[in-house]
């Protein structure tokens, strides 16, 4: 193997213990009098999911793999159209999106077992996701909402802060994407609420409220948190490269 | 590994040597771990999902090809991976999550704890974030 792995490229800045390690219960950086979240994160596992990978315990947030995890099998709060769409998101040859090389939406594109970087500037944050190499704006130069966006994948969003949380208010998505992994969807009408709290140098601790009268009864709330991957980088991820399913899935992903 | 596909049409399409598996592992079973021993044929460095090819002899000596799955370029590279890890000609021993048919098409990588690859010289690869693993966190269970 090679000795110097290219991975290993110092975070700037990040604090270290004596033995030169990323101290992760660090102090937060700041910048322009707010908490600076550029970093590389990924979603902790914990907590983490049944059994669907064979040995007792998903390796992913039980989020990941259903966003209404935290209700009870029957309490959930879906309309009868909610209800709907998991079930044909369950039939045999229906996949998700992701399945399908298209992308990962609001909040579950934060959930992956694969990195994302968040880029902090004076008039907008940008993640950048590893998996499929897609990019989220968040506009934090006081704009509002377009009247009629465009329905996209990740949705319009802006933000402003709280304090030191930054709440990110997005919505004009299409009804594409997956909310997790078993098939949970939602609509055009969807509204997310996103806040971002760094509550030290290694952990980025995120709500998010999601809103949609068609899908769901009533607004929920999921809680997670996001652990800095230090000393490296994301890097590209074109699924298309080597897809291998799509002539070989019936049936149109993700509706 | 996110969604449930139809098995039946893993099975026919495995059996026809098309080998095929982008996230949807429900036609592996992770919950055994097989070790087999052979020659790298081929390393594929790709995304969505790379690919190890190896020639194993079967237990009356037949060589078979088979084909690993495994993680993204991304995610081998922060498991300390890089394109040039395996090549061909390489002998190793590889622990897998095999097929459920029986087929010689296998999964191993980060969803699948324990499984890794293991060189003649008794190095190891395996699939763990290093990462997370340097790190110093306190506050971690």
């Amino acid at each position: 193997m090679c000795a110097q792995a290219q991975w290993q490229n110092p975070t700037p800045g990040a604090p270290r213990t004596a033995d030169g390690k990323v101290d992760m219960t660090g102090p937060v950086p700041r910048v322009n009098g707010k908490p600076d979240l550029s970093g590389i994160w990924q979603a902790e596992a914990e907590p983490r999911g049944p059994g669907l990978y064979g040995l007792g315990e998903s390796p992913n947030s039980k989020y990941f793999r259903n966003i209404l995890s935290d209700f009870k099998a029957g309490e959930e709060p879906l309309t009868p159209a909610g209800r709907e769409l998991i079930r044909l998101h369950s039939q045999p040859g229906v996949v998700g999106p992701n399945l399908r090389c298209m992308p990962d939406g609001v909040p579950h594109a934060d959930l992956l077992p694969e990195p994302f970087k968040i880029i902090q500037t004076p008039g907008e944050i940008l993640f950048l996701y590893e998996v499929e190499t897609i990019f989220r704006q968040i506009f934090t130069d006081g704009r509002k909402h377009p009247d009629d966006p465009s329905p996209t994948w990740l949705g319009y969003s802006v933000g402003k802060w709280d304090g030191d949380t930054l709440v990110v208010d997005t919505k004009g998505f299409n009804d594409m994407s997956w909310l997790d992994a078993r098939g949970t969807g939602h609509s055009e009408d969807m509204r997310v609420e996103e806040r971002f709290h760094r509550r030290d140098f290694g952990h980025l601790e995120v709500t998010a409220t999601i809103t949609d009268p068609k899908t769901f009864t009533k607004p929920f709330t999921i809680s997670f948190v996001e652990q800095l991957l230090p000393d490296t980088d994301v890097f590209e991820h074109i699924c298309y490269e080597n897809e291998k399913d799509t002539a070989h899935i019936p049936g149109k992903a993700g509706k | 590994m996110r969604t449930v596909g139809p098995l039946a049409l893993l099975v026919s399409l495995f059996a026809a040597g098309v080998l095929f598996a982008h996230h949807g592992n429900t036609a592996y079973d992770e919950t055994a771990r097989v070790r087999i021993k052979g020659t790298v044929t081929e390393f594929i460095w790709t995304n969505p999902h790379s690919q190890i090819y190896l020639d194993v002899k079967d237990s009356s000596g037949k060589v078979v090809n088979w084909g690993v799955e495994t993680n993204s370029p991304g995610i081998l590279t922060r498991a300390g991976w890089t394109r040039r890890s395996l090549k061909a000609g390489d002998e190793i021993t590889i622990i897998l999550c095999p097929a459920k048919n029986g087929q010689p098409v296998a999964y191993a990588g980060s969803g699948d704890p324990g499984t890794k690859v293991i060189f003649a010289d008794g190095r190891e690869l395996d699939f763990v974030d290093k990462t997370v693993d340097k790190t110093v966190d306190k506050t971690a269970p």
